[in-house]
């Protein structure tokens, strides 16, 4: 997927950061805007709409920090945000994931990993926005096949029976494959606005759902869990719309 | 509380009147005037408030009650809060010129060989005539009167309010057959209902007032405890507090086991020079000291009269220099250990109350819990002084080693003047990055490590599948565990484990991680896990075995304190103490055991920790290293 055009909004209070962010950004063909605090994210956002935003959530200049950028963002446009963390601030990651960052990133990362996570993010924005309501999804590699109309889920050519629960839940995961999905996004998606606190009961259904599905359960290869945050699935997912 | 009306339109002659209600039968009644009814109810009111105050003033009962009723003698007696004595107090006529004056006598004694005791039982007026005087002990004679012997007639009414007996009251006199009238005996009894009334009263006022003290006194002492004040104001705080709720003298005494003496830490109510130098005599400590009894017995004495107990002769010195009639002793003591005495001094023979004792024994544990902290406090400070110089040295060490190569690549490779091939280029960035890697591990141990060391350790609990983290753990150290043939055992059908997924994942990866930098190529590396039943709380039991040196039995503990170097131990030598902390926190066991070959020979290092399947309560780590 080409990165010639799309703009890329990054928000960090350290110069260093920004230097090398917009380097190699740049380097890769993205356009890049740097912004410094809460404040001028939020507007520089709002004046420019990015395909991406890269935001850190330490800003200590200013009185929004990275959390406020992110709910604010949010209102404003669906722009997938990539956060980036450091490792004392665990909560506040799983809380702007919760609140509509897409993706997350630990400092001190590579550029490698930088460049991945923000080409994912892309096309994962690219594909859901073509395709809001998919008929199929079927994992890369051919193993796991879901017709949704039909709610028919093959596991290497035979049909699995799900339960309506799993079947939502396995959906919502193959449907954002590639983007960590956290405890509380799925159990609201899944059970309902009222949920967001039972890590343990969605936990128990991860596990029968790996069951049924994994042909490791112990050692699973698609539906992977992210301690601490929640669960992913790892491998690609293509999807058809009707 | 009311009075009712009590009419005392008493007419010796006649003996007719009314009962307190107004009601009641009533042939031909002799009206008073209205003066006089006044009077009697101004007199009533006297009667009542005499008895109201902290200090009833008896005299002026007397006084007030002698316009009505004829007696040489009047007594009041009281039970004693605890049940277990009476206080008596005897009013006499005085003998001199001038208006009629009254004195007052008091004093105590048991319950059981008192009228008021036999009140207790059975309740009823008790009218004796004594031919030859009054003569006989407290119990038969009335509490009051039993030591006059001029007495001829004597009236006893128990002071009794709904069912309750408060007390007596004893009426003597001199002349035979005063209180043979039933009249008389009536308006006695109607008397007595009235002052018991006034009594209780004054009881239950006095409650609230004593708590309220007793209130405030606590809340001092647990705001001195959980701020953080030294031990002496502490004590100080606790000895004044007991003084002020209780009105009686504290002292607080450390037991010295190097000098066998006594040390008086903190007093209240006493004089300051005399009783430490009483208390200094190293006799003290003896059984016939009630301090000595208490260290040696490690339970709280209580000596009801220091003048006469025989348990304690030694203490008779506080009768006489410091007028302390009677003394409560609780030792301040952990398990096996009693490092001194609390100490209620009260000027009056048996002064202490069930509720005394038990305000008592509540502020004798928070001091004991006060000396505890103080001395706990002081032989962690002592450690961490020792403990601070060795981790400083050893992270700046850890830190700059890898700075100083990344800061050597980068200028190198900035100098203009020097010409690097590609190759060369390559290799110092490919060092500066490895570097990297290796003080983010640093950092982040170190990070992990303080979080757990400040008891900061905040655990995300949830339902865990051990052999899930395992795999986890191995595809993060894919690459390095290549080259080990790794193998696990694992019990079939394991139960989930209540645990923080992200920090059992880096128990196992330093465990592995340790494993594998300690480990001969191509050895083998396994990790085995079983459910132990063992006590009440069955546990995960989880075994990393590895070829590589067998730690010796002097090291095992020692690895897993922080930064240790030498045996087995990496980098800044955290790893392990992480795994600790971490273990711990979820109240499990952690240890290291030498591997045996089948020689009996030491052939490498079995890492074991033991996880509770449910771990309950407690969300962060103790400071363990």
């Amino acid at each position: 997927m080409k990165a010639k055009g799309k703009h890329i909004l990054v928000v960090d209070d350290e110069p260093p950061i920004q230097r090398n962010l917009r380097r190699n950004l740049t380097a890769m063909g993205y356009e890049v805007l740097v912004a410094e605090n809460g404040e001028q994210a939020v507007e520089m956002a709002r004046l420019h709409y990015p395909d991406l935003i890269l935001l850190d959530l330490h800003l200590p200049n200013g009185k929004l920090d990275g959390i406020d950028v992110c709910v604010q963002v949010r209102q404003l446009m669906q722009t997938p945000i990539i956060v980036l963390s450091a490792l004392t601030e665990e909560k506040r990651k799983v809380q702007a994931l919760d609140l509509g960052a897409d993706d997350y990133l630990t400092k001190p990362f590579s550029t490698e990993e930088l460049l991945a996570r923000v080409r994912a993010c892309l096309r994962r924005a690219n594909a859901t926005a073509e395709i809001t309501d998919p008929e199929v999804l079927q994992s890369e590699d051919g193993y796991l096949y879901m017709h949704v109309a039909r709610r028919q889920v093959l596991v290497a050519g035979h049909e699995v029976r799900l339960t309506p629960t799993e079947f939502e839940l396995l959906r919502r995961l193959m449907l954002y494959a590639g983007k960590v999905l956290t405890h509380r996004s799925l159990l609201r998606a899944v059970w309902g606005p009222e949920y967001g606190e039972e890590a343990d009961y969605l936990r128990v259904y991860v596990r029968q759902l790996r069951r049924k599905v994994e042909v490791e359960p112990s050692r699973p290869r698609y539906i992977l869990t992210e301690p601490g945050v929640g669960y992913v699935f790892h491998v690609r997912v293509e999807v058809q719309s009707s | 509380m009311q009075l009712g009306v009590i009419s005392l339109t008493f007419n010796r002659g006649e003996g007719e009147f009314g009962d307190e209600s107004g009601k009641g039968k009533m042939k031909t009644r002799t009206r008073p005037s209205t003066q006089e009814d006044f009077a009697i109810v101004e007199r009533v009111a006297r009667i009542v408030s005499s008895v109201r105050g902290t200090k009833p003033d008896y005299r002026r009962l007397a006084a007030e009650l002698e316009l009505a009723i004829p007696f040489d003698v009047v007594g009041i007696v009281l039970l004693r809060h605890d049940r277990e004595g009476v206080r008596v107090t005897v009013c006499h006529r005085e003998e001199y010129q001038g208006p009629t004056r009254w004195t007052a006598l008091q004093h105590q004694h048991p319950r059981e060989s008192s009228m008021l005791g036999q009140m207790l039982q059975t309740p009823r007026p008790i009218l004796r005539e004594y031919e030859n005087g009054l003569d006989g002990p407290p119990a038969l004679c009335g509490d009051a009167l039993s030591s006059d012997h001029r007495l001829h007639s004597t009236l006893i009414v128990p002071l009794i309010i709904e069912e309750r007996v408060l007390g007596t009251l004893e009426l003597g006199t001199i002349a035979p057959n005063t209180y043979r009238d039933e009249a008389l005996q009536r308006l006695v009894r109607a008397v007595a209902r009235v002052l018991a009334a006034a009594i209780e009263g004054v009881q239950l006022e006095g409650k609230t007032q004593i708590q309220d003290r007793q209130h405030q006194a606590l809340k001092d002492v647990s705001f001195a405890l959980t701020s953080k004040m030294e031990l002496p104001t502490i004590l100080d705080q606790i000895v004044v507090g007991l003084a002020k709720s209780l009105n009686v003298a504290s002292a607080i005494m450390m037991y010295d086991r190097q000098t066998a003496l006594l040390q008086v830490e903190a007093l209240a109510g006493l004089d300051r020079e005399i009783f430490p130098k009483i208390c200094r005599c190293n006799a003290y400590v003896r059984e016939e000291c009630i301090i000595g009894y208490t260290l040696q017995h490690h339970r709280p004495s209580i000596c009801y009269d220091l003048t006469t107990d025989e348990r304690f002769p030694l203490n008779h010195v506080y009768a006489r220099e410091l007028n302390i009639h009677s003394v409560y002793t609780f030792p301040l003591m952990t398990d096996t250990t009693v490092y001194g005495v609390l100490l209620l001094c009260s000027a009056e023979p048996g002064g202490f109350t069930p509720l005394k004792v038990d305000i008592f024994s509540l502020f004798a544990s928070q001091a004991t819990l006060a000396i505890d902290t103080s001395m706990l406090l002081e032989a962690v400070r002592q450690r961490s002084l020792s403990q601070e110089s060795a981790l400083l040295s050893s992270v700046s060490h850890d830190l700059r080693t890898p700075l100083t190569t990344i800061k050597a690549a980068v200028t190198g490779l900035l100098q203009a003047d020097l010409a690097w091939s590609e190759q060369a280029r390559r290799e110092m960035l490919e060092d500066v990055d490895s570097e990297t890697d290796q003080l983010t591990v640093m950092v982040n141990a170190l990070i992990e490590l303080s979080r757990i060391e400040m008891g900061a350790l905040m655990l995300e609990k949830e339902w865990c599948d051990i052999v899930e983290v395992i795999h986890g753990t191995q595809a993060k150290l894919d690459r390095r565990l290549a080259v080990y043939p790794m193998h696990l055992d694992l019990q079939p059908h394991l139960p989930l484990v209540y645990a923080d997924h992200a920090q059992l994942e880096r128990v196992f990866y330093n465990l592995l991680d340790n494993a594998i930098r300690h480990s001969p190529e191509g050895a083998e590396i396994v990790i085995a896990v079983d459910v132990l039943e063992k006590h009440e709380s069955p546990c995960v039991r989880v075994r990393v075995i590895d070829h590589g040196r067998t730690v010796p039995e002097h090291e095992r503990e020692r690895i897993f304190r922080s930064f240790h170097y030498g045996f087995r131990s990496y980098g800044s030598g955290l790893g392990l103490a992480i795994c600790k902390g971490i273990v711990e926190a979820h109240q499990g066991c952690i240890w290291v055991e030498a591997l045996q070959n089948d020689e009996g020979k030491a052939s490498g290092s079995c890492f074991i920790f033991t996880l509770p399947i449910r771990a309950n309560s407690g969300v962060s780590a103790r400071a363990t290293v």
